[in-house]
């Protein structure tokens, strides 16, 4: 049988190596598909050299192995290389790509998880919203309306508790301080119900109000809102009244 | 468990049996010596198998996603936000690929209470100052596995610059222990080589920020 000396025009990348890994020869494809070097580990992206220099030895190379190849665009492949030595220790080298399919597979996978992350990142946006627009409707549950000079109407609406009770509670306090104001009243006729902290949290801001020499009136009380306030068991230091009205009419 | 152990359990691709054992590992250690003393020298295992021709690329790919699913199903994400420590978005640089590091600095981050906005590797600088401008953030995380990616530091740093208002930068990942990067140290980077030391600088920034808001 002849041997094939010539296998410029093989449609794989070949190389004849030395035992320095000197590229004696290599077919057209080879100086194509890679950078120009004259040894064999200048091919290779760095983190496959020292596994190139174990490996391309005569008393290991029955195995093929994975090496990852730079393109003359530093672009990383990684490829299958078959060798076999001769005895005038010369070796025979072929790398084979990977099978398209394979490729085809990992860039879907790298695709997938991809989309994974940009779902995750778009509902992280979409949570910020609707934390934003929460936090807009919790500041709108306790407007403060000024009346006139010296009064301040305080509306509470919806289902009262703790964040909603702490969200409006600076804002209220400001306000007050700001218009010197020097009765407020709260109005409960529009108020759901409001829980255990909720509660708390208004007779903490009522306490503060009176502190600051503030008059206060509740109106508006469901029998619901009655029990709840007695169960709370403390000192509120307000005046009740059972309509709005009847608070407009006597303070003036 | 040793961390060799846990890398053929990856390799075996028994996704539930690595969490089981993960799950237990975590009855006694923390999420940082998970990620640190187990999950990292698991996957540096498997770098070191391919590197002896005992497995494939193939492999890699199927450990890297039993590795990720472990880090998904044990993320702690109650802490995250309670305390609006800060805002940070990570990212790795264009043409890296490589993102486990990225998810476990993400998930130190969040056990110290910041907003983490995790935006995958591989993300091109345009899309980065996109995101940036939009979601103001006070530190952005870059993460290198490979060293090839480093001379991108510096248009990454450049830019980064000009953002307003201007976050601290911090770079980290395998790359960053193998090469020099003084040049971006002198921009103002931080460069950080492991999870201890991020931790660390966490502390330490939480403290200065105590200490400036205390002296006002
Ligand atoms: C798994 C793996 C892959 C997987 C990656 C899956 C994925 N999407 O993540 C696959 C198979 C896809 C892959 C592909 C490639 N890989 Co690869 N890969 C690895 C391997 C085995 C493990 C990497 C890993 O997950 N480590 C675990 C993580 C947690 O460690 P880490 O990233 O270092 O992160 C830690 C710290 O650095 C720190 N950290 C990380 N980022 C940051 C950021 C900040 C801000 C901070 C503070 C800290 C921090 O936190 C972590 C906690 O401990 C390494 C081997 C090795 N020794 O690293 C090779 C390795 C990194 N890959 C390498 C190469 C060359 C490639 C390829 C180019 C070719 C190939 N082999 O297919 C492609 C490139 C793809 C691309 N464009 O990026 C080389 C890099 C060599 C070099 N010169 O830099 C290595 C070293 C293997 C080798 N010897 O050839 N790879």
């Amino acid at each position: 049988m002849k041997q094939a000396h010539h296998f410029e025009d093989w449609p794989l990348p070949i190389f004849q190596l030395d035992r320095e890994l000197t590229i004696l020869a290599s077919s057209k494809l080879a100086s194509s598909l890679f950078k120009e070097s004259a040894v064999f580990t200048g091919l290779l992206e760095e983190g496959s050299r020292q596994k190139a220099v174990e490996f391309l030895n005569p008393a290991r190379s029955f195995q093929p192995i994975e090496l990852t190849f730079l393109s003359p665009l530093d672009e990383p492949t990684v490829m299958d290389v078959h060798t076999k030595w001769e005895s005038d220790g010369i070796a025979n080298v072929i790398a084979v790509p990977k099978d398209r399919h394979y490729n085809r597979v990992f860039d879907q996978l790298t695709h997938l998880r991809k989309r994974l992350n940009e779902t995750n990142y778009d509902l992280l946006l979409e949570k910020e919203r609707a934390d934003e627009l929460l936090q807009n409707v919790r500041e709108l549950s306790a407007p403060c309306i000024k009346l006139d000079q010296k009064r301040l109407l305080i509306p509470l609406f919806g289902l009262i508790d703790q964040q909603k009770m702490e969200t409006v509670r600076p804002r209220i306090l400001e306000n007050v301080y700001r218009q010197d104001g020097q009765i407020v009243i709260f109005d409960l006729t529009a108020m759901d119900d409001i829980d255990n902290e909720g509660l708390t949290q208004l007779n903490a801001l009522i306490q503060s109000l009176s502190i600051m020499g503030i008059t206060i009136s509740i109106t508006g009380i469901h029998p619901r809102h009655a029990k709840r306030l007695h169960e709370l068991n403390a000192v509120i230091y307000a005046t009740f009244a059972v309509s709005l009205q009847d608070v407009l009419l006597n303070e003036h | 468990m040793t961390s060799d152990e846990l890398a053929d359990i990856f390799l075996s691709g028994d996704d539930y049996y690595a969490l089981r054992k993960v799950r237990y590992y975590l009855k006694t250690h923390t999420r940082k010596e998970l990620f640190q003393e187990l999950l990292t020298p698991a996957m540096y295992r498997i770098g070191q198998l391919w590197q002896e021709n005992v497995i494939s690329v193939a492999d890699e790919h199927l450990a890297t996603a039993i590795c990720d699913f472990v880090i998904s199903a044990t993320d702690n994400r109650s802490q995250a936000e309670k305390e609006a420590a800060g805002k940070v978005m990570i990212m790795g640089f264009e043409g890296e690929d490589h993102y486990l590091g990225l998810k476990m600095v993400a998930c130190v981050f969040r056990e110290h209470g910041w907003v983490v906005y995790d935006m995958g590797p591989n993300l091109p600088l345009v899309h980065a100052m996109d995101a940036a401008e939009q979601l103001k953030p006070d530190v952005i995380g870059l993460s290198a596995a490979l060293v090839s990616r480093l001379p991108l530091v510096k248009s990454y740093m450049d830019a980064f610059g000009i953002l307003d208002p201007k976050p601290a930068v911090l770079i980290g990942g395998r790359a960053v222990t193998l090469a020099d990067l003084s040049d971006a140290k002198a921009e103002g980077a931080v460069v950080l080589e492991s999870l201890e030391t991020l931790q660390n600088w966490i502390r330490s920034r939480k403290e200065r920020n105590h200490e400036t808001s205390a002296s006002l």
